[in-house]
């Protein structure tokens, strides 16, 4: 059935598509200050290899990468879970969410 | 499988004796069901487990490496034990039931045929662990190792997920064995083998090694000690195996990319590692530094994998875990009684409390290479391990383990040769029975493992 | 096949959700009447003046029971490929989906349990 689809769009440009969606939440992680727009960095990194993953997916015909992608939104999920949670017991410790101001333990 | 299914039973029984009013026998049941699946983990055949469409298989080297890590969680939860006697905790059950779930994503990575099963693995290790690093809420430090551990974890996490999505469109599977079979093949495609550097760089990060190190030593040393144990040993093994498991699954690339990085790596490992531990101040961190430098080790190990590898590597991984478990209780002993974690705390140990400082040193000599115990002999196997033509690997192993007993004589120097009159000893505290057995135990296995290794080598035939 | 006429239905579809929203924005400020002054900004008989920033405080109340949502609410994904497959999976499907939502309720009883649904305490 997967097989039938009509790939109007190469797979190159949808690869493509996600190498630059990766790469923004690379980027993001490794120079923004502040720790939940890191976070969404990570999201965003997540996001574009479920791109992949479901690219891949439709266009070789086999649905293990959708399933592939579900592991990967709960996962996910649950990393947001945990890491607003850390969030919030910083902020009330410290009134701020910047990653700067953390640097009671010297790099 | 049952192992797993046994510790996750044994983790939602102590989360819910921990809401109804059993408090004091949480620890007690978790090492009981600990020990339970170890026997059943003993009993079991190596079977695939069919039910899982296959996703799980328990090899030999599984085997070993999942009761090596209950038996590192069964220790930690003794250093626990010996905490609850003497402060209330509220959050026990929280905390246990988080590391026994933790313990089964260890598992999964021992054990996964399938690339969906290393990616849960590698989570159900993780998330847990991020909640235990920060689980002293008010104490900033700790919740500083959880956010940074939390999003160096994840970090890693996305780029080794994005390298698997490349192996899988360049293989169309899932399947392990599958993957295993397009790698053996002479031509690559370039997708896959950017998919493989990817899943390498990701899984560096996991096993701290330097230049992905930095997260480590803060880390360690914000994370509540007695967890950090855990982090130092059960979650280092998990990694290390999978890791392992994947470089010879999808390692014919002798000659790839992804060698020379390795290489490169192994070499920054040691090096910056021995040298940034000579100058630490603090116990906690020198402990860091040091398992980053052992990291760089065992990645030697993945230079010339073959059959017997396995058991060598296996045997040096016990050694580090047994030794640095056994330091880290006396670091807890010594946080018990007020002491700092600076080299400084140690002093005068050695004569107030004669018989556990001989275990602690134990550690310490097997850490550093000493003959007769462990440490030495997963050292000389590994120097074995490497051919002759990797001289130079050789000089780097024996230079650095001469550097590595300066800085672990810092602790013991403090512990039997300081001057200082004993202002840093408070009251000759008793050492907590749990503690003594703890290290006992692994003073007592790095010594008799040392001298007859052939017993532990043989089970993994 | 790769024309710039193959990414006619993406460009549709982002045509349309913008103009969706510019339309609704543009409609909404042309059609609603406009009155201004100190008087009417400030609050309606709401006691004290507003004073300060919005964004800083928050209840951590709404935040426990969004996390948990946000939890409980995309474990469903799991249930679209069971839904697909429901009657070839038969009994052993059935029993490998109780068990799933077994740990929910697990989960549930938990969270329950520990006091973080409250409102009150």
């Amino acid at each position: 059935m997967l097989m039938q689809i009509n790939h109007i769009v190469p797979i190159e440009h949808i690869i493509t598509l996600s190498c630059i969606l990766f790469c923004i939440g690379v980027m993001g992680v490794l120079l923004r200050r502040n720790a939940i727009i890191i976070l969404m960095c990570i999201e965003l990194m997540l996001n574009a290899v479920n791109i992949l993953f479901a690219t891949f997916s439709a266009y070789n015909g086999n649905p293990d990468g959708q399933i592939f992608v579900f592991f990967i939104m709960v996962v996910a999920a649950a990393e947001v879970a945990v890491g607003l949670a850390l969030l919030v017991l910083i902020y009330r410790n410290t009134r701020s969410v910047d990653v700067s101001l953390l640097d009671r333990l010297k790099w | 499988m049952s192992v797993i299914i046994v510790i996750l039973l044994t983790a939602i029984l102590v989360l819910f004796l921990h809401i109804f009013e059993g408090r004091q026998w949480v620890n007690p049941l978790a090492i009981l069901g600990l020990s339970l699946s170890f026997i059943i983990l003993c009993l079991e055949n190596n079977s695939l487990w069919g039910d899982y469409s296959s996703m799980i298989y328990m090899t030999q080297f599984a085997k070993v490496f999942t009761g090596t890590a209950i038996i590192f969680t069964i220790l930690v939860f003794f250093i626990n034990q010996s905490r609850l006697k003497l402060e209330e905790d509220t959050n026990n059950g929280d905390k246990l039931g988080l590391v026994l779930f933790s313990l089964c994503g260890a598992i999964l990575l021992f054990t996964f045929t399938n690339i969906t099963m290393l990616f849960l693995g590698i989570e159900i290790l993780s998330i847990p662990l991020y909640v235990i690093a920060s689980s002293s809420k008010h104490d900033l430090h700790s919740n500083e190792a959880g956010l940074k551990y939390f999003l160096m974890g994840s970090f890693a996490t996305s780029i080794i997920l994005f390298g698997m999505a490349l192996i899988f469109g360049a293989t169309n599977s899932l399947d392990i064995m599958t993957i295993s079979e397009y790698f053996s093949q002479a031509e690559i495609s370039k997708m896959a083998a950017l998919g493989a550097f990817f899943v390498g760089i990701g899984f560096f990060f996991k096993v701290a090694a330097i230049p992905f190190h930095f997260w480590t030593p803060d880390v360690y040393e914000g994370t509540p000690s007695i967890w950090a144990t855990y982090f130092a040993t059960v979650v280092k093994i998990a990694s290390f195996g999978a890791f392992f498991r994947l470089y010879i699954l999808l390692g014919n690339v002798d000659n790839s990319p992804l060698y020379k990085v390795l290489v490169l790596i192994i070499i920054l490992t040691v090096v910056v590692g021995t040298l940034t531990a000579l100058v630490q101040e603090n116990a906690k961190r020198m402990i860091a530094y040091s398992s980053i430098v052992n990291s760089g080790f065992l990645l030697m190990f993945f230079l010339n994998p073959s059959s017997d590898i396995l058991s060598y590597f296996g045997l040096f991984i016990l050694g580090y875990g047994l030794a640095t478990i056994g330091i880290f209780s006396a670091i807890v002993y010594l946080e018990s009684i007020g002491n700092s974690n600076g080299f400084e705390g140690f002093d005068g140990l050695g004569r107030s409390q004669p018989l556990f400082s001989l275990g602690v040193a134990i550690c310490l000599l097997s850490l550093a290479g000493i003959p007769l115990t462990v440490g030495f002999l997963g050292k000389f196997y590994l120097l074995m391990s490497l051919s002759f033509d990797q001289w130079w690997m050789i000089l780097l192993v024996i230079a650095s383990s001469i550097i590595s007993i300066v800085y672990y004589f810092r602790i013991f120097n403090g512990m039997y040769f300081s001057n200082k009159k004993a202002s840093a000893i408070v009251a000759p505290e008793v050492v907590s029975p749990y503690l003594n057995f703890v290290v006992g135990f692994c003073a007592l296995s790095l010594i008799i493992i040392g001298l007859f290794p052939d017993f532990y080598l043989n089970i993994f035939q | 096949m790769n024309t710039p006429s193959s990414y006619l239905p993406i460009i549709i579809q982002l045509l349309v959700a913008l103009g969706f929203v510019i339309t609704t924005l543009v409609a909404s400020h042309l059609i609603g009447p406009k009155r201004k002054g100190n008087k009417k900004d400030e609050a309606f008989e709401c006691g004290i003046d507003g004073v300060g920033n919005a964004r800083v405080p928050f209840s951590i109340k709404y935040f426990m029971t969004a996390i948990l949502f946000v939890l409980f609410d995309v474990e469903v994904v799991f249930f679209y490929p069971y839904a697909v497959n429901f009657k070839e999976m038969g009994w052993h499907g059935f029993a490998a989906v109780s068990i799933f939502v077994g740990f929910f309720l697990i989960g549930f009883a938990y969270v329950y349990k520990r006091g973080a649904l409250e409102w009150d305490k």
